[in-house]
């Protein structure tokens, strides 16, 4: 029990030896072998993510840029719309203002010249008739110079239209 | 009370017979078993997808590992790996009762070989860190008048280091075996997980832990 034998002694510390190598090798190594390789697959894992993210918010930016453009020009165009409709409409707008107006003004200048028109034939009308009227007083043998009171006298209340109004006659 | 004796497994005959203790025999077959069992558990080791059992069996690694280099300090990490299998065999042989087998640090001649290795690693771990001068120099720390008693301490610290384990060791085991003839059956069994498994494990950490912390106390 409490002997000590140098043989067994070194013996041991001989089995100790084999045994740390023994354990060095088929525990120790493949054990932190695999958790070292694991860890440096881990961080392979989040760089990666990281990198992904990384690039996702990028895209996101550039997305977020070109919609907003998207969006400006849309609002340039439909204001460019809006004036160009307005421009269109007052275009219009004149162009009926003034043709409407040539319309007036047409229709004014042919009802003046059909007034004209129509004045010139009563005139040559009641021309014709007073001198139906004189040559029938004639043939009924009256005086030149009646005739031609009578004639002044005719024509003076013509020319006055209340008189002539008055009488029936229109021009 | 034969159970006491350690007895020689058997003899070699060369240089006049050799007697090959029966700690050394059961070393041996400690060393089988331990050396098959990490073949068997680290044959299919996954990067990926580890098993429930291999990760129970890396968190064993890796926390005994983490264990043994807290208490050796960043600077003794080399030493890191003689310890762990030092607390494996430690605890593996105080705890071997239960099949059947003498434990092997009831023989007083094992004890002392893990003594003797573990203050040369201290001394060691010393001279490595400091170089020859410092070390010897460390001998006059913290005042010259402690010399006398840090080269004391060469003798006393694997002394106690031996004797704890073999002490208790060699109680548990005698205890065991008292109760046992008195007992046979059923009432061992506490005993046994307190002394064997319990006492054993505990013995096994105390020594990896005190040489731990000398050869931190030596490095830094």
């Amino acid at each position: 029990m409490l002997n000590l034998s140098p043989v067994n002694l070194l013996l041991t510390v001989l089995n100790l030896l084999v045994l740390l190598f023994l354990m060095k090798i088929f525990l120790y190594k493949p054990m932190l072998n695999v958790i070292e390789k694991r860890r440096q697959l881990i961080e392979q894992q989040f760089s990666k993510a990281d990198t992904a993210q990384k690039e996702a918010e990028q895209l996101k930016t550039e997305y977020e840029g070109c919609l907003a453009d998207a969006k400006k020009l849309q609002q340039e165009k439909i204001l460019e719309a809006q004036a160009q409709a307005r421009n269109e409409y007052d275009k219009i707008l004149s162009e009926a203002d003034a043709k409407a107006q040539k319309i007036v003004a047409e229709a004014k200048k042919a009802g003046q010249e059909e007034y004209e028109k129509t004045l010139r034939q009563a005139q040559a009308q009641i021309a014709g008739l007073a001198v139906a009227a004189a040559a029938r007083i004639v043939t009924e043998a009256q005086g030149e110079a009646s005739d031609k009171a009578a004639y002044d006298a005719f024509l003076k209340k013509v020319s006055t239209p209340e008189e002539g109004n008055k009488n029936g006659y229109h021009v | 009370m034969e159970e006491l004796n350690c007895e020689t497994a058997f003899t070699i005959p060369v240089f006049g017979s050799i007697g090959i203790a029966e700690s050394v025999a059961v070393t041996w077959v400690i060393m089988l078993a331990l050396t098959l069992i990490s073949i068997l558990v680290s044959k299919n080791l996954k990067v990926e997808n580890p098993g429930k059992g291999q990760l129970l069996l890396e968190t064993g690694v890796s926390g005994l590992h983490n264990m043994v280099q807290d208490m050796v300090g960043e600077k003794g990490g080399r030493y890191v790996p003689y310890l762990m299998t030092v607390l494996l065999y430690i605890g593996v042989a105080n705890i071997i009762g239960l099949f059947g087998f003498k434990p092997p640090t009831k023989d007083l001649t094992v004890t002392v070989a893990l003594a003797v290795m573990s203050i040369l690693l201290i001394e060691f771990a010393g001279i490595r860190e400091k170089g020859v001068k410092g070390w010897l120099k460390s001998f006059a720390q913290p005042v010259a008048i402690m010399t006398p008693f840090n080269i004391l301490e060469l003798v006393i610290r694997p002394l106690s280091l031996c004797m704890r384990l073999f002490g208790n060791v060699l109680g548990a085991f005698v205890i065991m075996e008292l109760i046992k003839q008195v007992v046979p059956a059923v009432v061992p069994v506490p005993f046994s997980l307190y002394f064997d498994l319990f006492d054993g494990l505990i013995q096994a950490y105390v020594f990896v832990f005190l040489t731990s912390l000398f050869i931190k106390e030596a490095v830094e």
